[in-house]
């Protein structure tokens, strides 16, 4: 069986991010395409060579020389731009089917792969596709790379989308051969070298402007009375083309019983057919830039919809926590209906499991004993095997009311259950080895359990060494993320974690769970789980504080949240049944649970491809938008960590960190839960090192008494 | 001050701040003071004592290995196919696109290609439409049949495109490319495609 932590993972999330990149930026690019428009023309646009201008409107460069084609009398060949459109391209489909016509479509590659069964219609009912770029891109003005990739893609959509390459390109914004300027003339020129025949027309009816259906029919006809044949242009996609479908109808009619024919525009010209078979190979390459383009489209549209989900929940969840620490903060702040009676204060017995701690748990035991506690209390140490020189500091502290036990090395669970089997006393105290306590903490913390209705009481932890930007967002979190929840946990019953550092427990209570479970590694999440589920109270005493030590440096923070967070979802899946069970179980469980799960796994979970498209957003979107609502988001966050850091009795300035953290240290947080599920999922089996203690506390006299 | 408690072996499980060892069972009568008659404290403690011993593996661990492997497999088959789909893209937009070359038939040599139907129809109508700019021939594939062909007026006609070049693509291209409609043409004086360029000459295919 492996052990240690899963690694192959991250090739594999690297990879799907790439993809996931090139199809946002396939989408964006894709949507580039626009139909005709008004341009911005040149005022004085050179015009192409007189020989180009004065030819036909069907030209071909490859010799090196170019020809031009002309259309032989009482033949039209109806062109239909910019499509294929779901909405407008079958309609005029119908049209010439009904009139035995036919007609050559110039197709924008993008539309292309969005519409392959239309595409692939076209082609079934005897018309013609040729190139129209892929994003309709004006080709006099883009650079020579850009129009050979606009028209490569358009062929490789052509090839997935109906399995043939097309001769025929038509360039967009072009016209007459009159209306051809100098750079059009380049353009098609480099076109024209690579094999295509560039075409052009002879009436252009601007039925993008929308002129009215007679003034199409109108410039189609000009010639009619002289039988002259023609190279029509129309629009089939790009706005709204009822007017170019009823003249269309209108054309057709008038002409046929004149004698006119309809065709594509290589019957027209005599030219082989536009539309040639293409090998498999060409059929799959282009089959794959099909598929990602249909699914970069859809994977768009669900991240807007991801992207719109996660803002509603988070700020749900702000609006929640400022509800509900407000409503805490009146409950627990309110002066006592009646006075308190001064005692008697239950003996206490405070369990400090150790394994390791010689850096820090001299000063530990100091600040333990040095409180202003009135009743009776002692403390146990459990040395936990330690191989260091944690028991002889102990021992040589020769403290009264302090206890050593000693046993083999089992755990942290087994630790807390063992000193808490050797304690005689009703209440227990569980720190950890690296904690400091004030000297009014053990006061504060013992009171909520005047409540008989209160199983367990958790404390207030504070970082402690809060120098440097990983200290401070640390120190931020605890406040604004830790503490701002605990409230809210209080006031709805459902609180999920007692930190270790610091919790108060009825020993009955304890015993009646079975003790400390030892089947995840967030032991103090599993057994808060269990106390709640039986129905017991669990509070939260905002005056009881408790300074600990956050790692300091990165590898060691992350070992450290990847074992909280793995150790909830063990917990929170070991506690599953929680969410169907009826009572005060069913009732932490669906609140609990659920919070949990939506804000510490499924949105961490996807928040990479939110950030992604969020920077998709700003790059090819309105990027007014994304920043106007990231900005209104930190507004809101930095409004809310005033709040929580006001509550503490914290200092505000250390908010500055808050935007920065946005971009680091939740990112850092993502990964941790990326790593974590995959671990879960994977079963693997983890060997830890221990978080390697500094001592901040150990040259530091105690800590004065908070006030209140 | 101190007690000795001895842990049983137990199973293992994913440890906190150690390596893996069995975590603590204690063994009933622990060193202390001598056994009384249990209290409800003492219950509590045998309880707690014999508390924290996980029935099996630790949530989520799979000790077989089964899932990992298995999580192996489909990894890898995503990997591939991520591969090869970013591949494929790739070698999409890089390398170009063949475009298929156009012949630009020389005359008549060429049998009629299929669809190319109405020349015949056409040629009647076309002789009493006239010509439409038959001073700027146009090439047209339309060519008249061998031999016979007029000198194209393209003397006369501005120094245009078509007339005097041949054909890039002809005899050398297989398909069949425009349909010389043979007699039809000759056959219309003034139209201006019945003029064939000089098709002498034909230059080789680019």
């Amino acid at each position: 069986m492996r052990r240690g932590e899963p690694r192959g993972h991250w090739i594999l999330l690297l990879l799907g991010g790439l993809a996931l990149t090139v199809l946002l930026l396939l989408d964006g690019y894709a949507h580039g395409a626009v139909g005709e428009a008004p341009r911005k023309d040149p005022a004085h646009p050179v015009p192409a060579p007189s020989q180009i201008t004065s030819g036909g409107p069907v030209l071909n460069l490859a010799g090196g020389t170019p020809h031009s084609l002309r259309t032989p009398a009482k033949t039209i060949a109806l062109t239909f731009d910019d499509g294929p459109d779901p909405k407008w391209t079958p309609r005029i489909l119908d049209v010439l089917r009904r009139h035995g016509a036919h007609g050559t479509f110039f197709a924008v590659g993008a539309h292309i792969a969005e519409n392959p069964g239309l595409t692939r219609r076209i082609l079934r009912e005897g018309n013609e596709i040729g190139s129209h770029t892929y994003t309709h891109v004006d080709l006099a003005t883009a650079p020579a790379w850009r129009a050979r990739l606009e028209l490569d893609l358009t062929q490789r959509a052509l090839a997935g989308a109906a399995g043939v390459h097309t001769r025929l390109m038509r360039m967009p914004y072009s016209s007459v051969p009159d209306g051809l300027t100098a750079p059009e003339w380049r353009a098609a020129e480099r076109a024209g070298k690579d094999g295509y025949v560039v075409v052009l027309t002879d009436r252009d009816t601007e039925d993008w402007q929308r002129p009215g259906t007679e003034k199409i029919v109108e410039t189609a006809l000009a010639a009619e009375r002289r039988g002259q044949g023609a190279v029509v242009m129309l629009h089939d996609a790009g706005g709204d083309r009822a007017e170019t479908v009823a003249a269309v109808e209108q054309i057709i009619d008038r002409l046929q019983p004149r004698g006119y024919r309809f065709t594509t525009l290589s019957q027209a010209m005599r030219m082989p057919a536009a539309d040639i078979a293409v090998p498999g190979r060409e059929k799959a390459i282009g089959w794959t830039l099909v598929a990602a383009q249909r699914t970069a489209s859809s994977l768009t549209g669900w991240l807007g919809v991801l992207f719109g989900a996660a803002g509603v929940l988070y700020v749900l969840r702000l609006v929640l926590l400022l509800f509900f620490a407000h409503v805490h903060v009146r409950r627990v702040r309110r002066p006592p209906d009646r006075p308190v009676p001064p005692g008697p204060y239950p003996d206490l017995s405070v369990i400090v499991p150790a394994y390791n701690e010689e850096a820090g748990i001299a000063a530990t035991v100091r600040s333990l004993l040095d409180t202003d506690y009135p009743g009776a209390f002692e403390v146990i140490v459990v040395d936990d095997g330690s191989a260091d020189r944690t028991a002889a500091i102990v021992e040589g502290l020769a403290l009264p009311g302090v206890r050593l036990l000693r046993k083999p090395n089992g755990g942290k669970p087994s630790a807390l259950n063992a000193g808490a089997a050797a304690a005689r006393t009703e209440i227990l105290v569980l720190v950890d080895g690296d904690t400091v306590f004030q000297r009014d903490t053990l006061r504060h913390l013992v009171a909520p359990l005047a409540d008989p209705r209160v199983g367990a009481v958790s404390g207030n932890t504070k970082v402690a060494n809060r120098g440097g930007l990983l200290g401070r967002w640390q120190h931020i979190e605890y406040v604004i993320g830790f503490n701002l929840d605990r409230r809210m946990f209080d006031v709805l019953q459902c609180m999920p974690t007692v930190p270790g550092a610091i919790g108060a427990f009825r020993r009955p209570v304890l015993a009646r769970v079975g003790g400390v479970p030892s089947d995840t590694l967030a032991e103090d999440t599993d057994l808060t789980m269990v106390i709640c589920r039986s129905g017991h109270r669990v509070v939260y005493e905002e005056k009881a504080i408790a300074w600990t030590e956050a790692p300091s440096s990165l590898r060691q923070l992350w070992r450290q949240r990847y074992r909280w967070c793995y150790g909830t979802m063990q917990a929170m899946w070991k506690h599953r049944r929680s969410l169907i069970e009826g009572g005060a179980s069913g009732r932490f469980g669906r609140r609990c649970l659920t919070y949990l799960a939506v804000f510490q796994v499924l949105l961490p979970l996807f928040a990479p491809a939110v950030d992604l498209f969020a920077l998709f957003g700003l790059i090819f979107l309105n990027p007014l938008e994304p920043i106007l609502l990231w900005a209104g988001f930190t507004a809101a966050q930095t409004a809310a960590g005033a709040y929580a850091l006001w509550l503490d009795g914290e200092r505000i300035r250390p908010l500055w960190a808050l935007p920065l953290q946005q971009f680091v240290y939740r990112q850092l947080m993502y990964l941790v839960v990326v790593q974590s599920v995959v671990t879960a999922l994977l079963g693997s089996r983890l060997g830890w090192h221990t978080i390697r203690r500094t001592g901040t506390f150990s040259d530091v006299p105690p800590q004065p008494a908070s006030t209140g | 001050m101190d007690a000795m408690i001895r842990d049983l072996p137990a199973h293992r499980h994913g440890p906190d701040e150690g390596p893996g060892a069995a975590p603590g069972h204690a063994v009933p009568g622990h060193a202390g003071p001598a056994a009384h008659a249990p209290s409800p404290d003492e219950i509590g403690s045998a309880a707690l004592a014999e508390a924290g011993v996980p029935g099996g593996a630790p949530v989520f661990v799979d000790m077989t290995g089964r899932r990992h492997r298995l999580a192996r497999r489909i990894g890898l088959a995503a990997g591939a196919l991520l591969v090869v789909f970013l591949g494929a893209l790739g070698v999409g937009a890089a390398t170009g696109a063949a475009v298929p070359g156009t012949p630009w038939n020389a005359p008549s040599t060429h049998p009629r290609v299929g669809g190319h139907q109405p020349a015949g129809a056409r040629a009647g109508k076309a002789g009493p439409e006239g010509e439409r700019r038959s001073e700027a021939p146009s090439r047209s594939p339309r060519t008249a049949p061998s031999g016979t062909s007029p000198k194209v007026p393209s003397a006369s006609s501005k120094p245009a495109s078509t007339a005097a070049p041949a054909t890039p693509a002809p005899s050398a291209s297989t398909a069949p490319g425009a349909a010389p409609t043979t007699a039809a043409t000759t056959s219309r004086p003034g139209n201006s495609h019945a003029s064939p360029p000089a098709w002498g000459h034909t230059k080789k295919p680019a």
